[in-house]
């Protein structure tokens, strides 16, 4: 049994995925506006992406109720390539 | 005692004789191809490049002519061995079988792949054969459909894991020929060997046929997949001695 | 329902599709950095090309794959929990958003190589072109993989074993999904 939470009559697998595609539409929003700070911009793209992942493996991929050692493998490779990513685009 | 189903994992010492032959042919025709294409031969890490001259390659291949001769014999011997690898394979599934179905689908990829395979070797002969006598462009081509016939042929080598794979996932539960971790290994392979197939398009770069990723990761990942194969063959084989 | 939920570890499909799962992506963190790479040294270069893609075709991608996460997720719940009448048409949605991506794909290539853009023109379009390219097979084995759930869900009853195909089956698609997240975001977003 899991899941099986309801918060405003919608599960969470709902919630996430009203965030997803929140995330998606803001971050397509943000390229309209002119980036200010070109570093600003691809940390928040980079971030976003990332968050997003963990979004998937925790609620769809259910890592939530996984042993612990599987659920912050997923998080230490999602931060470590966001943190990779995020060194080598914006560190001249 | 069901017949149906005891019967066909009996194993006895022929058969283990078979499987462990099957297992150290890997762990052989790895080694082979470290002497004969690594070390000797020029093929990984490659001597040749996918943008070099005819003229760049008649010269690279003649400055190194003797080794690469003497390196392509090991590496047709190691590339034979590819059918006792395969076929020790299959037959370790097909004793899973009541009747023959996933270890006959297999037998005939590791046909497929040991004669691609062998073919590969004498392309490579062929090319340090005479290359003063042949047009330069032909000692090329030997290059060419020597690592076209290794990478390009990614259904076939690539098949070959799937079918591995399918195997161990339509067995039975509890009773699959090979742990069910090696039928996830068998088809990351799959991906490993997919960039091969993207040779077709580059002369440079690490997608071309002497590239970092088109090349040096499906050969490296096929040679693991042949070690991790054997060693599971022979340690299936030695369990069941005892 | 019986039983009461205890918060009990348990691996979600199995440990192979996580080390399947981790394989793959350590060859797509390798891709992302190579993608990072060409960034930062090619700036020029990428940042023209990118404005040739066209975002509505990636957003568009986007949006289909995390809907159809989402549906696979809902399938594979009802499943395991033994409700809902006819759990088959979440895997029959998610294959239509699979195909859906597919056909997508298939129309923004035709664009860009219409246009005059190949995998030769630069590293850029080199990446874009291998890489979405060896995540459309993703796709497509994906979209297979979706069949079979398939299957597996129209069964009369379901057993433990099911169960575990279905999740993995599903942790599979999941992985599709997220691949996708940063591939979009570094080819299209930057």
């Amino acid at each position: 049994m899991s899941n099986h939470k309801m918060y405003f009559g919608f599960s969470t697998m709902t919630w996430a995925w009203v965030f997803l595609v929140g995330t998606t539409l803001l971050a397509w929003w943000f390229g309209f506006i002119d980036a200010q700070n070109i570093h600003l911009a691809t940390t928040g793209v980079i971030i976003a992406g990332a968050t997003k992942i963990w979004i998937i493996g925790h609620q769809f991929m259910e890592l939530h109720r996984a042993p612990p050692v599987l659920y912050y493998s997923f998080v230490t490779w999602a931060l470590g390539i966001a943190i990779v990513l995020l060194t080598i685009l914006t560190i001249s | 005692m069901d017949s149906n189903t005891q019967s066909s994992h009996k194993s006895d010492g022929f058969f283990r004789s078979a499987l462990a032959f099957g297992g150290y042919s890997g762990y052989a025709a790895i080694i082979l191809f470290i002497i004969g294409g690594v070390w000797l031969g020029g093929m990984l890490p490659p001597l040749l490049n996918a943008s070099d001259s005819p003229a760049q390659v008649v010269a690279k291949v003649s400055d190194n002519l003797f080794a690469i001769q003497i390196g392509s014999i090991f590496l047709i011997a190691s590339f034979a061995l590819f059918g006792s690898f395969g076929a020790g394979m299959a037959m370790q599934v097909r004793r899973y079988e009541t009747t023959p179905g996933w270890s006959y689908i297999q037998l005939i990829f590791t046909a497929a792949g040991t004669t691609l395979a062998l073919i590969v070797a004498f392309a490579w002969a062929l090319m340090v054969f005479r290359p003063e006598t042949y047009h330069p462009s032909i000692v090329l081509m030997w290059a060419d459909l020597a690592y076209f016939i290794a990478l390009f042929s990614v259904p076939v080598f690539g098949g070959w894991c799937v079918m591995v794979a399918l195997s161990i996932f339509f067995a039975e539960e509890g009773n699959e020929p090979f742990p069910r971790w090696a039928g996830y290994l068998n088809l990351w392979m799959v991906l490993l060997f997919a960039p091969g197939q993207m040779i077709m398009f580059f002369k440079e770069g690490p997608f071309a046929w002497h590239g970092l990723i088109a090349m040096y990761l499906p050969f490296i990942a096929f040679f693991i997949w042949i070690g991790v194969m054997s060693h599971l063959m022979i340690k299936i084989a030695k369990e069941e001695s005892e | 329902m019986s039983g009461t939920s205890r918060p009990r570890a348990q691996v979600p499909g199995e440990i192979g599709i996580w080390a399947f799962v981790a394989g793959d992506l350590l060859v797509f963190s390798v891709f992302f950095i190579l993608i990072a790479f060409g960034q930062k040294e090619m700036t020029d270069v990428f940042s023209t090309s990118r404005e040739s893609l066209n975002l509505y075709f990636g957003l568009c991608n986007t949006l289909l794959l995390l809907t159809g996460s989402w549906f696979v997720a809902i399938g594979v719940e009802r499943c395991r929990d033994g409700q809902g009448s006819d759990n088959a048409r979440w895997f029959k949605l998610a294959i239509g958003c699979g195909l859906a991506f597919v056909l997508n794909k298939i129309f923004e290539w035709e664009a860009k190589i219409g246009a005059g853009f190949t995998p030769l023109t630069n590293d850029f379009f080199m990446y874009f072109f291998i890489f979405t390219g060896i995540h459309l097979l993703h796709v497509v084995v994906g979209v297979v993989v979706l069949i079979f759930l398939l299957k597996v869900s129209q069964r009369p009853t379901l057993n433990s074993r099911d169960i575990r195909t279905l999740e993995s089956g599903g942790i599979f698609w999941h992985l599709v999904d997220l691949l996708w997240i940063m591939l979009f975001a570094l080819l299209y977003l930057l």
